[in-house]
């Protein structure tokens, strides 16, 4: 999985044209930003609604594969959307959810750790940003957890690296992939100074 | 704690994003950074709309006023970060997010001195009318307004 944050090459294809996608935000302009950087993917956004009730009416019948919703909002904010939905069963419970942000008030922060998203991303907005993520969530392979109120992925990020040798054959591969063509751009230095 | 865990599928997302087809990540970066640009003059009139509306606030003079009016000042100021951000107005949005934290200790705060509220109005009113090129000027409206609140409340939140 792509590790958060890191960057993704220009070159790796990636196909979302036909991922059912809502976008949630109650600034219309907003919305059209994110609408406007999501076509630039491929991806033409199915819903785009200015409320957490009108997106919570369409999730109830519609099946869709990604959330992109707003955390600030009058009435009834993005946590609270979210946290709904984790707890909606099907189709949507577990669809992979991308919260932006301009801003998070203090009050908010366990909120914002407790509603079952995905990824928050916070501003200023950017394509890459945007793309970076959505890329991350679609391969977010975390298993959901019911603890007391927290229904979502699980939030416990392993740091470093597992401990004794390494044993996951992706990895393996990688590495000697890795080495054999550092392998291959050192003698070809070599070749070139001689 | 009763722990129930739910492992995970693989979700229709990632199943497509690897699908036969698509395009590569520099051309859909290429489209998307095109579609944002051409929303740039829509998104100077979303900041001057929302600037408009912060200078147009008075000071509250009730318990209820003031909630009423720092839940405006913050919601202005998001849409100003939400309209300016994604075309690089990097002051606004640095006054906006300070406006921002500002508005989140007020609401906390019974006896919040609500001229700090006022002068980062007029920092952003000042920023929208500076041309581009006027980096020096603009640099110096943050940076006086950073000193502001570092020497109110001893640090830069």
């Amino acid at each position: 999985m792509t590790s958060v944050g890191e960057a993704l090459r220009e070159t790796a294809i990636i196909n979302l044209t036909g991922a059912v996608t809502m976008v949630v935000d109650d600034s219309a302009f907003s919305a059209e930003i994110t609408t406007s950087a999501l076509l630039g993917f491929g991806i033409r956004t199915r819903y785009s609604c200015r409320s957490a009730p009108e997106a919570m009416q369409i999730l109830a019948d519609a099946e869709i594969d990604l959330l992109v919703i707003d955390c600030e909002m009058p009435g009834m904010d993005g946590f609270e959307m979210v946290q709904w939905l984790r707890r909606s069963g099907p189709p949507n419970a577990f669809v992979p959810v991308i919260m932006t942000a301009a801003h998070i008030r203090r009050s908010m922060v366990n909120k914002a750790r407790n509603c079952g998203a995905n990824y928050i991303v916070t501003k200023p907005f950017s394509a890459s940003s945007l793309l970076e993520r959505i890329v991350w969530v679609a391969k977010d392979n975390r298993p959901f957890l019911e603890v007391g109120e927290y229904f979502g992925p699980d939030r416990r990020f392993r740091e470093g690296e597992p401990p004794g040798d390494e044993r996951r054959a992706d990895i393996i591969r990688r590495a000697e992939f890795e080495a054999q063509k550092a392998a291959t751009a050192a003698a070809a230095a070599a070749g070139i100074s001689q | 704690m009763t722990v129930i865990t739910h492992a995970r599928r693989k979700s229709r997302l990632a199943k497509m994003i690897d699908s036969a087809g698509g395009i590569a990540v520099g051309v859909a970066l290429t489209q998307a950074r095109e579609n944002i640009a051409g929303l740039r003059g829509r998104g100077l009139e979303e900041v001057t709309r929302h600037v408009g509306e912060l200078a147009a606030l008075q000071q509250p003079d009730t318990a209820e006023e003031k909630a009423e009016t720092l839940r405006r000042i913050y919601q202005s100021a998001n849409h100003i970060i939400d309209a300016a951000s994604p075309f690089g107005l990097d002051e606004i949005c640095t006054v906006a997010l300070s406006l921002c934290d500002m508005v989140d200790r007020a609401a906390g705060e019974s006896a919040f001195d609500w001229r700090i509220l006022s002068v980062h109005i007029q920092s952003l009113q000042l920023l929208n009318t500076l041309p581009p090129e006027a980096t020096e000027q603009r640099q110096a409206v943050t940076g006086q307004l950073g000193a502001m609140v570092s020497k109110k409340f001893g640090q830069t939140d």
